[in-house]
């Protein structure tokens, strides 16, 4: 019995290498270093959900105050009001994954209507419609933030939104600029030829197969900002409000006493933002590379 | 002698550019108005009417009627009075939106020597590695929230240098002061970092062109070509399209350097629900950064005529 | 290696001008948390604002740190037997701040002025309340002016302590608003003068070289604002200001050990409380009320959060004054007799540790509270509050408003479970607004809608009663009942800490207008 008999395992990470050769070993340790945040980050959310947290994230030990990490079972140390670190930080993973889908989505939908209708409705719609992408640019964030909280009230949906529509205009010109390109090719005409639906055409063949890489790359990215904005807004006095935990609140209240010296209780959460920022922001910029240099 | 034949696509030019500024700006007092209309119950607007002294003898709730009105009082300069204390709101604006354009010219003005010698450092072998370095620690500090590495860089040159570069007011301006807030305005935001990718980038390309290979290989001097191509024109365009990103940064950092800028007076405007100092601010934001993307443009279409046909 | 060295010291000799520049002699940097509104005593309510007029403004009277009344512009008073009747002297060496170069003498007229400017339908005014009991106003002679009153009131006096408004800046416009010029470049009597506003922030006095108690040893007194409160108190230490008003909790033990700073306690007389809306049927019910108030460890909440910088206490009136019954003991942790209580009153413990009621409602309150984000110790207190009354079995669900909604959903519209407030109280120490029956309209006192005839009937017989001893007797009785009526789980009664440079000498601090002989004040 001579057979060499190979073991599945080994095609399996000869296949790997061969895939880190493509893509380059540097975008493959991004890559792998944003999909382990990512999955630590969903992995909480279902810890935070069916309620495994080591401490009740609200319940307050007057006599652990701003103890730093490793004390009496608080992995990451104590909040100014006893509070533990690390249930805190699990439960604040809530607080933002959802709130900051709505912003995503709303970016992601309006600025492929937006795209899709200034490449192909009359030249008169295109432009009203740069227009107020344009003029959405021209307003900071923060000050389009700020006058809807004057106006109407601090509430995290509200802040979403309003995060969600100040990004379509980045998102629609960059669909609009590869759409623009993708006009010019052959195959669009073949299959206006073949006698494809339009619908299918844009839905299928354009957006689909060739946009989807920009799309995901802007909800990375997206949603990294969320969590910023978040983060001054909390700063500021507008975020999320306690006694929910959000990292940025968390931030904020830690450092109140940060120049006093008591540093743990806000550089735990910064540093968990980050991680988490710079997972985001690397899976946004290495995907949108490898995947455009493979077309 | 000047051709007038050359002047004449540089003005038409301009003057779509400042057609096109004035109906974006137009566009949006509306949105903001309109904003303002739509407040939940009725009283934010109604107390609005009330404190304009233009307004306040209206009181048709015709949107476009009122929006008009307004639109006419806010040309001729007046934006009402603050609610909070009586004061007229554009003498405020003015005075406060000069210390942040003042923060934010700076920490663009920094960010030109550094991209260059940045720059310069990538194309030498043994410097690649310092601006390497260099590139991935400004990533990493513009990821963090701005306002925690405020407050760990105040707490550093207070507790290492006995030094605190805060409680200044603009008018004792000295450059040391200056250095911190606006060192944190364009690292924090990630502007800086932005800037020096892009730019390089852009000027990486260039120097691909075939173009410029071609005038390379025939011994041509292409240095003046590839710096107006690949540098200045590139960042020109990234600085003035940043200025509105820097003016969500200068909120905090005016909040936490107790620099008096127009960052400070929205967030109190927004605090105190002062509805007409808010209004102003916020146009007044609008209008400054359309009016850098306007000046940039213009400094393009000079330095370049070409592009003025385009 | 030579010229590093030279350019280091060069270096740091520049930095210690630049830290140390800002505080010159013979000046007073003070910090605030936001800019005043405005600089006179009337149109804005803003503390900031009202402290800086304090400097600019004379009254009548003036009332001391220790609550005496002392003479200010007035020299003398008279009052006559059936206290209807009061009459003051003026002080004839008293000159107005120079407006326009000219300075005018402070006369009886001024003051009849002020009562008519801002009794003035037109002036935006929180205090016009100050001057509604004054029927007359008489100017006798040049120095000389006579009031009668409507009715009388406790400590009648001391409402002459109103600032007193130039005439001769009034003469085409007879009401004060905000929008006036008057109200952003005050003229005023006092100590300092208003010089003028630095870059729009900061704002700058002047020495009163004509003050009538002798020219104020400190030049200036400037205030500035600062948006944050970490910031200013860094920048205390740093020399950048020279005193903070309000030190926040988190920063006292700090200044505390820093040998350079006088931390003075100020005595308001205020308490902080939770207070229970009776429209809640759960509410309504003393035994619920008070196992709330039993199952709060208030000792370990005020040692914890504030450091023990401050009083529990038991009743209703602010501890230090005199309708306090030291008798009441305040209430003490008991978190098993809190549970008792509720199943006395009806309400089951169900397997999911929270109580509730016959039909099997799970018992929760709605707390409402006005977000303040300079003020993180309402944030602790009201967390705590949640987690004391979780551990007995009682859901509460805090809702944090902005202060605008949260006062009219509070004080207007009643619509609230639960919230967190305080009182502050002058010594008259009245506390019929609070609680009697009567006030329980949209924008009165008693919010809560408490209801308790025995209380009432005993408010009335206090304040119709001018026997002070048997007022004191009443209002001893009023307090023990209200304490085993917990209408509020009384909290505590704060000390403020206004922490200043040693440098300066002969300080004395007011409890609420800080500067108090500022004249004197004085810097080494």
């Amino acid at each position: 019995m001579s057979k060499i008999n190979i073991p599945r395992w080994n095609h399996k990470f000869m296949s790997l290498i061969e895939n880190v050769k493509i893509i380059g070993i540097r975008n493959s340790i991004y890559l792998s270093y944003s999909s382990i945040i990512i999955l630590v980050l969903i992995f909480g959310y279902f810890v935070s959900y069916f309620e495994y947290l080591p401490f009740d994230p609200e319940d307050l030990d007057l006599d652990y105050i701003l103890s730093p990490p490793l004390t009496d079972g608080h992995i990451l140390g104590t909040d100014y009001l006893g509070r533990d670190t690390f249930s805190r930080l699990i439960l604040g993973i809530e607080a933002y994954l959802v709130p900051s889908i709505v912003a995503v989505i709303i970016a992601i939908f309006w600025g492929i209507i937006t795209a899709v209708a200034s490449i192909f409705t009359h030249k008169r719609v295109t432009r009203t419609l740069s227009m107020i992408n344009d003029s959405i640019l021209a307003m900071p964030k923060l000050v389009l933030l700020f006058l809807v909280i004057a106006i109407f009230d601090p509430n995290i949906f509200y802040i979403m939104i309003v995060i969600g529509i100040s990004n379509i205009p980045s998102v629609a010109q960059l669909l609009t600029a590869k759409i623009d390109l993708l006009k010019e090719r052959s195959f669009i005409d073949s299959a206006i030829a073949s006698g494809i639906s339009y619908h299918s055409i844009i839905l299928k063949h354009i957006l689909w197969s060739n946009c989807r890489v920009i799309l995901f790359s802007q909800s990375a990215f997206i949603m990294g900002e969320a969590i910023l904005m978040e983060a001054s807004l909390s700063y500021l006095g507008f975020g999320v409000q306690e006694p929910t935990p959000s990292w940025g609140n968390m931030v904020q209240s830690g450092s109140n006493y940060l120049l006093q010296g008591d540093l743990w209780s806000s550089t735990i959460p910064a540093l968990a933002i980050m991680l988490v920022l710079s997972a985001f922001y690397l899976l946004s910029y290495t995907v949108s590379r490898v995947l455009e240099r493979r077309h | 002698m000047i051709n007038i034949a050359v002047l004449k696509p540089i003005a038409s030019a301009i003057s779509r550019e400042l057609f096109h500024s004035i109906t974006l700006l137009l566009l949006l007092s509306f949105f903001v108005f309109f904003l303002l209309y739509n407040a939940p119950g009725d009283e934010v607007f109604q107390r609005y009417l009330e404190s304009h002294s233009e307004l306040n003898s209206y009181d048709s709730h015709n949107l476009f009627y009122i929006y008009f009105i307004w639109l006419s009082a806010c040309v001729t300069g007046n934006f009402g009075t603050s609610m909070v204390n009586g004061l007229p709101v554009l003498g405020q604006i003015i005075e406060n939106l000069g210390n942040s354009i003042l923060l934010i010219f700076h920490a663009l003005l920094i960010s030109v020597p550094f991209v260059i010698i940045n720059i310069a450092m990538g194309f030498k072998n043994n410097f690649k590695l310092i601006s390497t370095t260099v590139s991935v620690i400004l990533s990493i500090l513009a990821v963090v929230p701005i306002f925690w590495l405020s407050y760990v860089a105040i707490y550093i040159t207070s507790t290492r240098f006995d030094y605190l570069p805060v409680g200044i007011s603009p008018e004792s301006l000295s450059y040391l002061e200056m250095l911190l807030p606006v060192a944190l305005l364009s690292i924090g935001s990630g502007v800086l970092i932005h800037i020096t990718q892009h730019t390089k980038s852009e000027l990486f390309r260039v120097l691909k062109e075939d173009y410029v290979l071609y005038a390379r290989a025939k011994g041509a001097k292409v240095y003046k070509h590839v710096l107006k191509e690949g540098i200045i024109f590139p960042m020109l365009h990234l600085m003035s399209h940043q200025v509105a990103y820097l003016f969500s940064t200068c909120i905090i950092i005016e909040q936490i350097f107790n620099w008096p800028g127009i960052g400070r007076l929205l967030w109190q405007a927004t605090q105190d629900r002062d509805i007409p100092l808010l209004l102003g601010a916020v146009l007044a934001t609008a209008f400054t950064i359309r009016l850098t993307q306007f000046l940039s443009k213009l400094t393009y279409i000079i330095l370049n005529p070409r592009a003025s046909h385009e | 290696m030579k010229r590093k060295k030279t350019l280091f010291l060069v270096l740091s000799g520049f930095i210690t001008l630049f830290t140390f520049s800002h505080a010159s002699n013979n000046s007073l940097q003070y910090g605030e948390t936001q800019k005043p509104d405005t600089l006179d005593p009337y149109t804005s309510n803003e503390t900031t604002s009202l402290r800086i007029s304090q400097l600019i403004f004379n009254g009548l009277v003036g009332i001391n740190d220790k609550q005496e009344i002392v003479s200010e512009l007035a020299n003398s008073w008279e009052i006559s037997n059936d206290s209807t009747e009061y009459t003051f002297h003026l002080r004839n060496n008293v000159f107005w701040h120079p407006y326009n170069g000219v300075k005018q003498k402070f006369t009886a007229r001024d003051v009849a002025q002020t009562i008519s400017i801002i009794t003035h339908p037109k002036t935006q005014s929180n205090r016009k309340a100050l001057f509604e009991h004054i029927a007359e106003v008489y100017v006798i002679d040049e120095y000389t002016i006579r009031f009668t009153l409507e009715k009388i009131g406790l400590n009648d006096l001391a409402r002459f302590s109103f600032k007193i408004l130039p005439a001769h800046l009034f003469t085409e416009r007879q009401y004060l608003k905000k929008s006036n010029s008057f109200a952003h470049n005050p003229i005023g009597t006092g100590p300092y003068l208003y010089s003028e506003i630095s870059n729009k922030e900061n704002v700058v006095l002047t020495a009163n070289s004509d003050y009538y108690l002798g020219e104020p040893k400190l030049k200036t007194i400037s205030l500035k604002p600062f948006a944050d409160k970490n910031v200013m108190n860094k920048a205390l230490s740093f020399n950048a200001l020279d005193m903070v008003i309000n030190v926040s909790p988190r920063h006292i033990a700090d200044l505390k050990s820093d040998k350079r700073f006088s931390l003075t306690p100020v005595n308001t007389l205020s308490y902080s409380f939770f207070a229970y809306n009776n429209n809640n049927p759960h509410l309504a019910k003393q035994k619920v009320r008070k196992a709330l108030s039993l199952s709060l460890n208030r000792e370990q909440m005020l040692n914890a959060f504030f450091g023990n910088r401050g009083t529990l206490i038991s009743g209703p009136f602010p501890p230090g004054s005199w309708a306090y019954n030291l008798d009441v003991i305040p209430d003490q942790y008991n978190p098993e007799k809190a549970q008792t209580l509720l199943i006395e009153a009806g309400y089951k413990k169900k397997q999911n540790k929270y109580f509730s009621d016959e039909r099997g409602n799970t018992l929760s309150f709605k707390l409402k509270v006005p977000i303040d984000n300079n003020n993180e110790s309402t944030k602790r207190v009201i967390l705590a509050y949640k987690n004391f009354l979780k551990k007995i079995g009682i859901k509460v669900n805090v809702d944090f408003m902005e202060r605008k909604a949260w006062h009219k959903a509070v004080f207007k519209e009643h619509n609230f479970d639960i919230t967190l407030t305080s009182w502050s109280f002058d010594d008259a120490s009245d506390i019929t607004t609070l609680f009697h029956s009567r006030f329980n309209g949209p924008w009165e006192n008693n919010f809560i809608s408490f209801n308790n005839k025995k209380i009432d009937s005993l408010i009335e017989m206090g304040s119709t009663t001018l026997d002070f001893e048997e007022k004191r007797t009443i209002n001893h009785e009023i307090h023990k009942l209200l304490a085993e009526e917990s209408p509020y789980t009384f909290l505590w009664s704060l000390l403020n800490y206004t922490a200043y440079n040693k440098k300066f000498k002969d300080v004395t601090i007011h409890p609420y207008k800080t500067f108090d002989n500022v004249q004197l004040w004085r810097s080494e």
